[in-house]
């Protein structure tokens, strides 16, 4: 039933606009849109986006494995490998601190009229984007590939249950939370 | 698993995932109504002091926010099997601009090829995503036109163009990084850490230390 939802365009193309609004309002209603907040996490001052990410990962994976295993949803884990995802990601990191927002929380910055996202950092990242398709020939051939791990998730790789997996997870993540709050964080 | 039965182990699953949501939402609660008092041993710090109507708060707990959007994670995957994800539909916009420029000669590169230019739902959640930004400010009270954060604006000076200068070249770093990682904070941070694949709880952890480390040496 539900792969014929799926499978209607103009149907999916109205659920994406009303999901990404939603989202857009929760990252904005959480500060998460904001220079400070952001910054704030990465010097290790301000645990806002650590929450969000956190949280919606603990709810998330218990959500989609409980229904992945009932046969409602399937996985689309990306691919990985030392070269593409641990490099490309602290290259990130580093722009992210730069810019003070990442691709969503700056799309969301426009939302609330921070004039920096929209002048500076959406064209920023449109150049980026035309740059990158520039250098992936020579990317592909070379850096992308090294030490490849592919699509493998937590539970394969460390041969567990993904019950184990999530379990531990969670256990792991609401211990993180209630040292960050007596800590004060 | 062998010692529990199918209804049994659905059963735990449900009551698992009713726990921590209540126990989320207990936590971000309890840090939202600022409760600290003497007899407050865990001393949860209080995010916003006017405890106001739930729609027009303009701080929610990350908590609260978190849950909200874990739920829509498993909304995005039940009806339309489409992880949360941002930056393939900026990458795709800058490829279309560009063969709008350059016409088919940008069209052939490689890259364009393989992420595919066109608009789908990834590229109208974006669109929803400033609406959505927009409509949150807007309902809060909080929307305003401003150029320069306040911490960038303490330690650099009130200097527009810089900014702007230093954004954009943010936004270069930011997009090479995410494409060369294949996602960013959403696409790898929220929806790869919750479907627990390795690439993307590596690209997590180095999204965190490289910012820090770039922070650190900026401020």
């Amino acid at each position: 039933m539900l792969k014929n939802l799926h499978e209607q365009k103009p149907v999916q193309l109205g659920l994406g606009l009303i999901m990404g609004i939603l989202f857009g309002f929760f990252l904005q209603r959480g500060q998460a849109t904001r220079y400070d907040t952001i910054l704030g996490q990465l010097l290790l001052q301000d645990f806002t986006v650590m929450k969000i990410m956190m949280t919606a990962a603990v709810v998330g994976m218990i959500g989609i494995y409980t229904m992945r295993r009932k046969g409602m949803v399937q996985l689309h884990p990306k691919e990985g490998a030392i070269g593409s995802t641990v490099v490309g990601s602290l290259i990130f990191g580093s722009g992210m601190a730069i810019l003070g927002y990442c691709p969503g929380t700056a799309l969301g910055a426009v939302g609330q009229g921070s004039m920096d996202a929209l002048v500076g950092g959406v064209p920023g990242m449109l150049v980026g984007a035309i740059l990158y398709s520039t250098l992936y020939p020579i990317l592909s051939e070379s850096i992308l590939k090294k030490g490849d791990f592919g699509k493998v998730t937590l539970p394969d790789y460390f041969k567990v249950r993904p019950l184990v997996a999530v379990g531990g997870l969670y256990m792991a993540i609401i211990t993180v939370f209630f040292v960050l709050e007596i800590a004060g964080f | 698993m062998n010692f529990l039965s199918e209804k049994s182990f659905k059963t735990l699953a449900w009551l698992c995932m009713v726990v921590s949501v209540l126990t989320i939402a207990a936590m971000s609660a309890y840090s939202q109504t600022g409760v600290v008092t003497t007899t407050d041993p865990l001393g949860l710090k209080p995010l916003n002091e006017t405890g106001g109507g739930f729609l027009s708060s303009p701080v929610w707990s990350p908590y609260l926010v978190g849950i909200c959007i874990g739920i829509l994670s498993w909304l995005s995957f039940l009806f339309s099997d489409h992880p949360i994800g941002v930056s393939s539909a900026v990458a795709k916009t800058g490829g279309m601009l560009e063969t709008a420029v350059r016409g088919q000669k940008a069209k052939e590169k490689a890259y364009y090829q393989k992420l595919g230019l066109e608009i789908g739902w990834e590229w109208v959640f974006v669109v929803g995503i400033v609406i959505g930004a927009f409509l949150s400010a807007k309902l809060s009270g909080d929307f305003q036109i401003h150029w320069i954060p306040a911490m960038w604006e303490q330690r650099f000076g009130h200097n527009i163009p810089l900014r702007l200068g230093v954004a954009f070249l943010g936004g270069v770093i930011l997009m090479i990084g995410a494409r060369w990682a294949g996602g960013c904070t959403s696409g790898h941070g929220i929806s790869g850490t919750l479907q627990l694949a390795v690439s993307s709880w590596v690209a997590l952890i180095s999204f965190f230390i490289g910012g820090a480390i770039t922070a650190f040496l900026i401020y």
